[in-house]
């Protein structure tokens, strides 16, 4: 406080900050975004235009969806935080961030975006959504975090201002979170080099999964643009922040609660029911807590609207912050067990993410970019006017995309639904025929995406055209600021209780982290230790039904079942029947807990662009299996599923099998020293089978040896495991 | 809102590297909704959690008996059913319509004109199940033969429309197709038929 008051002549330290690390953060940013955008737009016309993947392993939608969502999450929008926070932070601090850590930092991460990119379109995967790379990618990323961490701690630990601001806050919260999530997430036993198996299974699995996959929107989509925000908008608007006493409860509810709603992911499954309930509860009431940033936002913002007509970051800002609001009520809507019963699978999620990534993380980053490159290279924008035109490129494309998978999804989530009242049979039993339906959106989708896409390269040229015009880079900015804070005795007096948290970041960061892990083992523990899916001793305990149990796979299905995961057919294919009548109508008798009970990651997906597959085992011979991979269309002439000939060239190996055995061994799986022994023998003998019965199909020899054939060994197993339900709804 | 800052003249309460911060309270509409969700959160968990509200699975049981209940097949004996068979067999629209459902569901393992495929030819004197009677395929269809991958459809599709798709396979009998698949079973002669 009295450091304002002295002169800044007087003042007795110089801070130069590092702003070479958010220079390179920022361009970092454009780059990915570039890629990731591009990839998506991809994606978005292969699911249009099937011949799209031109028959190519490495261009097939289910290699590429991953590419994208890492692309874009982690390259694209990852980029743009450590930007946003290396260069608010150190000004908000008056503290320059540790230079070793800073660069390791930068280049760890730029490598990590690297080997994703070098290893996800191969196939290397471990088939756990927005958590594919593989494990010494995983422990690359632990490290990498920890150095930012270790870099934001230092900063805190040598700051100049007494208090923490709010987007110090967010930014430690972040920093804890995302550390907790990545780290319980990847727990994994390696096979190989780029292979694992994670250590959870089937609902386990499903739970940890999601609670990582929701909170990594939380932490990694939310928190720290919410921190972002608090920074660039009020700079920007040049006007005050709304509401600090706001800030305070919106920022402590949003992480408590956020932690609670993973389970919204998994309505209707399997899962325990009672955890269902707890993650919708936890959803609906995370709806105002997460209005509360937009609204601090948006009232800051509204205190200069007039400059909103001219000043097109402002204008980037406030669409964010709309987008936001807009992204953050349809989460809780779409949590509620009934709309989720419509909305789940279907594209209405597409279009809920897209509207939060492509508009509140895309809109703010964007602004941030535009802020940032003039102050970081002396120069103003290029053209002030293509901001304008990027802006509503963007809005429209957002528009389009966003419109047209609501249409999509909610008309395709009714026609699942649609029961005939007299016959109690489905209206549109033919999953194809409710593709048909939306197809053209898709269209429109990709137009949307066309545009956005459009908008970004008006951004990149903008952006090169400005750094092409600055002869130099400018010198690090450099300010006169008071000696390193220390706290006193005498600073805790009149001050209330969280402005004290604020001086004090060590206990803030821990107060946040174990409120955040609180919730997390409140809700994981029961399902992890004391449920009975994890082995066949407290399942029988628990149950006294031996005979419920699923056989584990065998070493062919293994095999084919590593394919599955390889080619992404989880992004577009569930095995999890819900406990509702329209599923259960469908697809046959609602899935069972135990039925993944041996499922290393758990495939139960969160998608059908195709049908579930969960009973597709023995639904059709072999040889529809062997035509229908080969050419979808053949078999089912009206498909958009790819083509995959590669698995008609591509040799087995057999010989790992026993390493794989044994890897899943260690993770649970109850198999015999013969059993490991025996795989390539046995893996050998089944493929013989199935090659033979193909061949009186019509089928070429010497099928035996190719990858299809454990891929449909695999797939005839699909709820084929345990005797049947006796009961349609499951036991 | 210049105006509602002096009716509301909240001082900044802090200032960091150039940014103010005012302390205007919560509005109550954003405090009203927030308590009203914790409220209702506590209630509706507590009634699930409680064992008071109805799990999903119950619901499903429920659900799919009323389902089932309206599914029942007239109490039509073997005769009528044959009966009713010959009479789709005998209209030429309603036999187009079995023509329909066949080109939907069953071509793409039995071919457009049912010369055959992933499964077998349909317009051969040889059957694998049953004598190629009216009353045997209608069984095949409707049960499937799921060892073989010949799913069933009764449970899939409407009684009217598996009666007509069986009608539509009789009507094949001795057809010739583009590209029949060589002969599956016995040659058998259909006994029970019309």
């Amino acid at each position: 406080m009295t450091a304002h008051e002295k002169p800044e002549q007087e003042l007795p330290d110089l801070v130069r900050y590092d702003d070479q690390t958010v220079r390179n953060f920022t361009l970092a940013t454009l780059v990915w975004a570039g890629v990731g955008f591009l990839v998506g737009l991809v994606v978005a016309l292969q699911l249009a235009i099937p011949a799209l993947n031109f028959g190519l392993p490495w261009l097939t939608f289910g290699r590429l969806r991953p590419l994208h969502t890492n692309a874009v999450i982690f390259a694209f929008a990852g980029n743009a935080i450590f930007a946003g926070i290396y260069y608010s932070m150190q000004r908000l601090l008056k503290t320059r961030a540790v230079d070793g850590l800073s660069k390791f930092h930068f280049w760890g991460w730029q490598l990590i975006i690297v080997s994703a990119a070098l290893t996800l379109p191969f196939g290397f995967t471990t088939g756990k959504e927005y958590a594919e790379l593989e494990w010494p990618i995983d422990i690359a990323i632990a490290v990498v975090w920890i150095a930012f961490g270790a870099n934001m701690i230092s900063m805190v630990r040598r700051r100049r201002e007494p208090h923490l601001y709010v987007a110090i806050w967010f930014y430690l919260a972040t920093f804890a979170t995302i550390a907790l999530l990545h780290v319980v997430n990847s727990v994994e036993i390696p096979v190989s080099f780029l292979k694992s198996y994670p250590v959870y299974a089937g609902v386990q699995d499903a739970l940890v999964q999601w609670w990582y996959g929701h909170n990594a929107v939380a932490f990694f989509l939310t928190t720290p643009f919410l921190g972002l925000m608090y920074y660039f908008v009020p700079k920007v608007a040049k006007e005050p922040i709304y509401s600090y006493r706001l800030s305070v409860v919106h920022f402590w509810s949003l992480i408590l609660i956020y932690i609670w709603a993973g389970p919204h992911h998994l309505l209707n499954t399997a899962l325990p029911e009672w955890a269902q309930t707890v993650g919708m509860a936890f959803s609906v009431m995370l709806w105002i807590p997460s209005w509360g940033g937009m609204i601090n936002g948006l009232f800051t913002v509204r205190q200069a609207w007039h400059r909103v007509r001219e000043e097109p970051i402002l204008r980037f800002f406030a669409a964010a912050l709309i987008a936001y609001g807009m992204a953050t009520f349809e989460g809780p809507l779409l949590s509620i067990k009934s709309v989720s019963a419509l909305g789940h699978y279907t594209d209405w999620i597409i279009g809920h993410v897209h509207g939060g990534a492509l508009g509140w993380n895309g809109f703010l980053s964007f602004g941030m970019v535009y802020f940032l490159v003039p102050k970081l290279w002396g120069k103003e924008m290029y053209r002030k006017s293509w901001i304008n035109t990027h802006f509503w490129l963007a809005t429209i494309g957002i528009v389009l995309y966003v419109v047209s998978m609501w249409v999509a999804g909610i008309t395709q989530g009714m026609m699942w639904m649609a029961i005939d009242h007299a016959s109690g049979k489905l209206v549109y039993p033919d999953f194809v025929e409710t593709v048909l339906r939306i197809v053209p959106l898709y269209y429109v989708r990709a137009l949307g995406g066309t545009m956005y896409l459009a908008g970004f390269v008006v951004m990149a040229v903008n952006v090169a055209k400005t750094i092409a015009s600055a002869k130099t880079v400018p010198a690090d900015e450099t300010v006169r600021a008071p000696a390193i804070f220390k706290v006193g005795r005498e600073w805790f007096q009149d001050q209330k209780p969280h402005r004290i948290l604020e001086g004090l970041p060590v206990a803030l960061l821990t107060l946040a982290f174990l409120g955040v892990l609180a919730g997390s083992l409140i809700e994981l523990v029961p399902i992890l230790t004391g449920a009975a899916y994890h082995d066949e001793v407290t399942w029988n305990a628990v149950n006294g039904a031996a005979g419920a149990i699923p056989r584990t796979y065998r070493p062919l299905e293994v095999a084919g079942r590593d394919i599955y995961v390889r080619e992404g057919c989880y992004l577009c294919h569930s095995q999890m029947i819900r406990q509702l009548p329209f599923d259960v109508l469908r697809y046959g008798p609602a899935s069972t807990p135990e039925e993944s009970m041996w499922d290393h990651p758990f495939q139960w997906g969160s998608k059908r662009t195709g049908p579930d597959l969960a009973r597709v085992g023995g639904k059709y011979p072999d040889s529809w299996h062997y035509r229908h991979m080969r050419d979808p269309r053949d078999v089912s002439p009206q498909s958009i599923m790819p083509t995959y000939p590669w698995l008609y060239r591509q040799t087995l190996d057999f010989a790992e099998l026993p390493t794989k055995l044994r890897a899943l061994r260690r993770v649970g799986v109850p198999y015999s020293d013969a059993d490991v022994a025996n795989a390539e023998a046995d893996a050998r003998t089944q493929s013989g089978e199935i090659a033979a019965k193909l061949a009186s199909d019509g089928a070429p020899a010497g099928t035996e040896t190719r990858e299809i054939v454990a891929l449909i060994a695999y797939l005839q197993t699909l709820g084929k495991m345990t005797p049947a339900p006796t009961k349609v709804g499951g036991n | 809102m210049a105006d509602e800052r002096k009716v509301n003249p909240d001082e900044p309460v802090h200032e960091i590297d150039g940014i103010v911060e005012l302390n205007h309270p919560a509005p109550f509409w954003w405090q009203a909704i927030f308590y009203a969700s914790i409220v209702w959160a506590i209630g509706y968990a507590g009634y699930y959690l409680g064992g008071s509200g109805m799990s999903r699975k119950e619901a499903l049981q429920q659900e799919l008996a009323e389902l089932a209940a309206k599914d029942v097949r007239p109490n039509a004996s073997p005769e009528q059913e044959l009966a009713e068979l010959k009479a789709i067999y005998t209209d030429p629209n309603r036999l187009a319509s079995g023509k329909a459902v066949f080109t939907k569901n069953c071509a793409s393992c039995h071919a457009v004109d049912g010369g055959g495929g992933i499964g077998p030819n349909l317009t051969d004197k040889h059957w694998l199940h049953g004598d190629g009677s009216i009353g045997a395929i209608l069984k095949v269809v409707r049960e499937g033969v799921p060892e073989k991958g010949m799913p069933p459809w009764g449970p899939i599709l409407k009684r009217e429309e598996v009666m007509a798709a069986a009608s539509f396979v009789r009507s094949l009998r001795g057809t010739t197709p583009a590209k029949p698949k060589a002969p599956q079973g016995d040659v058998v002669e259909p006994k029970a038929d019309f």
